[in-house]
């Protein structure tokens, strides 16, 4: 095992006081004030996050669409100049490799923003696709992630872009200085919120990281760390590669069929044609523990129908929800043929069942009031 | 990291304070700070027995679960009825306010074995190497 890497701000987290963690491969900040304190700053304000350990990849020129239709299960020839795609990359038989982001920066230009842990498997991947053909540029090294993102993230970032950040359009992406430091700028995202990533060289990475907290200090942003990350993204309901989503696990498992274009030539299509055509063995629901209180944790049994039906992949204290939720895998045959909304369940917690109900997905919806269980009156 | 004088404490992070046979217990201020906001706490009932070693309850907070080992055996005397309403009490007074169940021993001996203010201090200072 390599030592984990640090980031650049790896000095200016210890500084904020950042309790750290290894994650995909990299010393990262798991939280700074608490993870609810910086859930809710998000839901409510803003917060920064440094994303740098995920992975970015430049690929230009004549072949570029060429290996992303081919490696890529939404269309890239569908995306315009200056927008991004969700997408996933399968094997053969639709096992999910890795999800990522597809960033059009030009005719020929794209940048493919991947999962920490997977980088170098991905990379391989891509560049046996794609035979030489393509131009292929590993720079997650050389390049940093910044995120905010929070109802105040427009307004804090206009204060120091040089153009009009306003202007991007969600999944937009465009070319910029934001305090004096050039990025591609992007209004993605992976915590329910609107808000924009900067993809900066790693020369800008602190400058950037600083201006912005120092920027946003009025509107109340904080610097936001891993813990926070995965309870905002859970509660958006987003999966995470490795819990949602692995080589075991197709897309369409996972109730991500809309970034799915079959009737083309890519990897994978074939067995996904045939998941949708005969139906997938298991579906991934929401899960609520009946007395709010219990966490129904990763791994956990559940229980349908009488019988063993899968396991929990995600489970937390929803910070803004108030109450525990879970997703989980289902076998399809234990689950209501129809609409699965509110069929009981259990889950095994700790030796004993707990009662649980499916629910819809997302947990929360941009703009859901806060329920907080905590707050006396 | 606070370690009150006085109290007895065992390598799963309770802190036990005794007055005459009846054992007060709760989590150390570094577990707590280690488990991070406590969003759920299960606890026995008035009357439960509980075993040295064995956990007696759950604690769960955003990140993680964890059980809490009973320090010293004996039957469960008074629980902390705030602690379902209000499990944060946990991480603000994890000394105070924040603690967990009375234990009536039924060997207090059973002290013997759990470390004080330096030996526990010195368990902290190693752990975090």
């Amino acid at each position: 095992m390599n030592a984990p890497k640090r980031t650049v701000l790896f000095d200016l987290h210890q500084k904020l006081g950042a309790r750290m963690t290894e994650f995909g491969g990299f010393t990262m900040p798991v939280q700074y004030s608490g993870i609810i304190e910086e859930h809710v700053a998000v839901r409510s304000a803003a917060g920064v996050f440094d994303l740098s350990h995920m992975g970015e990849f430049e690929i230009t020129g004549l072949h570029a669409l060429a290996l992303l239709e081919r490696a890529l299960t939404n269309s890239a020839a569908r995306l315009v100049e200056g927008h991004a795609q969700y997408t996933l990359m399968c094997g053969e038989d639709g096992g999910t490799i890795d999800d990522l982001i597809v960033y059009r920066l030009g005719a020929e230009r794209y940048l493919l923003c991947v999962n920490a842990s997977n980088i170098e498997r991905d990379r391989e991947w891509l560049l046996d696709l794609n035979g030489g053909r393509a131009d292929f540029n590993d720079v997650s090294a050389e390049m940093s992630l910044i995120a905010v993102q929070g109802p105040r993230a427009v307004a804090i970032l206009e204060r120091l872009a040089e153009f009009p950040i306003a202007a991007i359009a969600r999944f937009g992406v465009a070319r910029g200085q934001v305090a004096a430091v050039r990025c591609v700028v992007a209004r993605t995202g992976y915590t329910g919120e609107d808000g924009f990533e900067l993809f900066v060289d790693n020369a800008g990475a602190v400058r950037l990281f600083a201006t912005i907290l120092d920027a946003g200090a009025s509107d109340g942003i904080k610097p936001v760390g891993l813990g926070a990350r995965d309870t905002l993204r859970l509660e958006a309901s987003l999966p995470l590669y490795g819990h949602e989503l692995d080589a075991a696990t197709s897309p369409l498992e996972a109730g991500l069929k809309t970034f799915v274009k079959l009737s083309r030539d890519f990897v994978g299509a074939k067995a996904l044609q045939s998941q949708l055509d005969n139906g997938t063995r298991r579906h991934l629901i929401g899960i609520q523990t009946d007395d709010g209180k219990i966490v129904a944790r990763r791994g956990y049994k559940v229980f349908a129908d009488g019988g063993e039906a899968g396991a929990v992949t995600s489970g937390t204290f929803a910070p803004w929800r108030g109450r525990p939720i879970a997703m989980a895998y289902a076998s399809a045959d234990a689950l209501k043929p129809s609409n699965a909304l509110g069929q009981k369940i259990e889950i095994e917690v700790r030796g004993r069942r707990a009662a649980a109900t499916i629910v819809k997905m997302p947990f929360y919806r941009r703009g859901d009031p806060r329920f907080d269980s905590r707050v006396k009156l | 990291m606070e370690i009150p004088q006085g109290l007895k404490y065992s390598k799963e992070h309770e802190w036990v304070a005794t007055e005459e046979s009846v054992a007060t217990v709760g989590i150390t201020d570094h577990a707590q700070d280690q488990l991070g906001e406590i969003v759920y706490i299960e606890l026995p009932a008035v009357g439960d027995k509980v075993s040295k070693d064995d956990p007696f309850g759950v604690v769960e907070s955003v990140k993680a679960v964890s059980d809490i080992y009973a320090p010293v055996s004996g039957t469960v005397v008074e629980v902390n009825e705030d602690l379902p309403e209000s499990p944060e009490v946990v991480n603000e007074d994890p000394y105070g306010d924040g603690w967990l169940i009375k234990v009536k021993m039924n060997d207090p001996t059973d002290l013997d074995d759990l470390m004080d203010h330096e030996e526990y201090s010195e368990l902290i200072a190693r752990e975090k190497e």
